[in-house]
């Protein structure tokens, strides 16, 4: 079925715990392959814990414990012999705040191949260029990529992280708020770049900001204490969401 | 009124409760005004009262700067607050209901200058113009009462209330034609009363429109020309 190959990220009456705390409850989804996706709801509800499942981030909190099946791209990712760090390849992730390594632009970008041993030399060169080009600072930055990555703007850091990940040829993004620590113009121009990644990659976006989630993506899911309340087009969770509690919450009569 | 949906939680955001709030009013004093409109100018035109034709077309005035304020609520609406889900289809609702209403004032105004050609005879067709006319604008009445209690059977109701007084309007023209050819006389009062039917099928199929607003504000499925109707 067609249908089931695009499914790129898949969970299935999942349940995760943080001790006694369950955090997730019965969790089903399938995250299409090659679109943009966007998890919404108050906060603790859940939607980051469930992000991070995807790549097993929660494996390094204590007592985080699941119950249930969690694949990407047919493969069970909890299943014993998986390894998390070649999970973690192919499945990468920026963060809230951009998070650059104290090195220069090139170093950062090359910084996975190059400790994964997967290219070398030249071959560096020519991912760091086609990762900036992807992100949209090789005009930018092409002359200054000896220097720190501390002395750009959180925009270009922002980018920077995203061009990191790329660097691994993830098949799937994972992004957890990565717009809330830029201005309104940056939020714009990054939204603008994660459209165009999703074209090629499967991104899957955590965000507080309701309007971007309905700006940018093609699916959207909702979260309300550990529960996937309601999952679907962005466009009919928006106009009309089947569940009340939903509607409660986009129209903001949430409290 | 126990089928009608339970109250909704407010927001919390409360502007957006008091501008939802004086949208829904808005639409009620629009609507009023227009059944208003509607019912003064029928009136004018079966007693032959240009005084009070006049009064109509004068009147339309305050119909067309509710509309223009109740649009430009809407915008300001939309851009400053952003509503969702069923507060988006409601403001996207108001929208067009105020158009709706607004063509119906116009045809208030097409009837009130249709008494200008009238002379003194009268037909026997006009005694069925005045119910007819109420019965159009008592679906009006009821769209909009669905609109704003938020009454899904009622809006359902209105949805097809037309078609009645559409045929009944269609029986009467056949009647004033018949009256044309036995009457040469009547021809210049027969020929404007025609008019006035067809303008009332009108007003009656915006007041379905408005009908079918109701339905998409509360239920979020457009439903208009999915029903093949009688043309």
């Amino acid at each position: 079925m067609a249908d089931e190959r695009a499914a790129s990220l898949r969970a299935e009456r999942l349940d995760l715990f943080y001790g006694d705390f369950q955090a997730l409850k019965q969790v089903s989804v399938r995250i299409a392959a090659n679109r943009l996706t966007s998890l919404i709801g108050p906060s603790g509800c859940g939607k980051s814990t469930l992000l991070r499942v995807f790549n097993r981030m929660n494996d390094v909190v204590p007592g985080c414990r699941i119950r249930g099946s969690v694949e990407v791209a047919g493969e069970s990712i909890y299943a014993a012999g998986v390894d998390p760090s070649a999970l973690r390849r192919r499945v990468g992730m920026v963060f809230q705040r951009p998070n650059p390594f104290p090195f220069s632009v090139f170093e950062n970008v090359v910084y996975g191949p190059r400790i994964h041993g997967s290219a070398r030399g030249d071959e560096l060169s020519a991912i760091c260029t086609a990762c900036l080009k992807a992100v949209g600072l090789w005009e930018e930055l092409r002359e200054k990529l000896e220097e720190s990555a501390l002395e750009l703007s959180l925009e270009q850091m922002q980018r920077l992280c995203i061009a990191r990940a790329l660097a691994l040829q993830p098949q799937v993004l994972l992004m957890d708020e990565p717009c809330s620590a830029l201005d309104p113009v940056a939020t714009l121009r990054v939204e603008t770049l994660m459209r165009e990644l999703s074209r090629s990659y499967t991104v899957l976006v955590v965000t507080h900001n309701m309007q971007q989630a309905a700006r940018i993506s093609d699916d959207t899911g909702f979260m309300l204490l550990g529960e996937l309340i309601e999952f679907g087009p962005t466009k009919s969770l928006f106009t009309h969401p089947r569940d009340s509690r939903t509607e409660d919450y986009v129209t903001g009569r949430y409290g | 009124m126990n089928h009608l949906p339970p109250e909704r939680p407010k927001h919390l955001y409360s502007k957006l409760d008091t501008d939802l709030r004086a949208l829904k009013d808005g639409v009620v004093k629009m609507g009023s005004a227009v059944d208003a409109q509607v019912a003064r100018a029928l009136d004018a035109f079966v007693k032959r009262d240009s005084t009070a034709a006049a009064a109509v077309v004068t009147g339309d005035k305050q119909v067309n700067t509710l509309e223009r304020e109740l649009d430009e609520h809407c915008v300001l609406v939309l851009a400053l607050l952003q509503p969702a889900a069923s507060d988006l289809r409601f403001v996207a609702a108001v929208l067009k209901i105020v158009t709706d209403l607004e063509r119906i004032g116009d045809f208030a105004v097409s009837i009130a200058k249709a008494v200008a050609g009238l002379d003194p005879l009268r037909l026997r067709a006009e005694q069925d113009l005045v119910p007819l006319g109420e019965a159009a604008v008592r679906i009006l009445r009821n769209s909009l009462d669905a609109f704003v209690r938020r009454d899904v059977a009622e809006a359902q109701e209105a949805c097809t209330a037309d078609q009645p007084v559409t045929a009944a309007l269609v029986a009467l023209g056949k009647e004033l034609r018949n009256e044309m050819s036995q009457r040469p006389e009547a021809l210049d009062n027969a020929l404007a009363t025609l008019l006035v039917t067809k303008y009332l099928e009108r007003i009656a199929e915006h007041a379905t429109n408005i009908a079918e607003m109701a339905l998409y504000t509360e239920r979020g499925e457009d439903i208009r020309h999915i029903v093949e109707r009688p043309a």
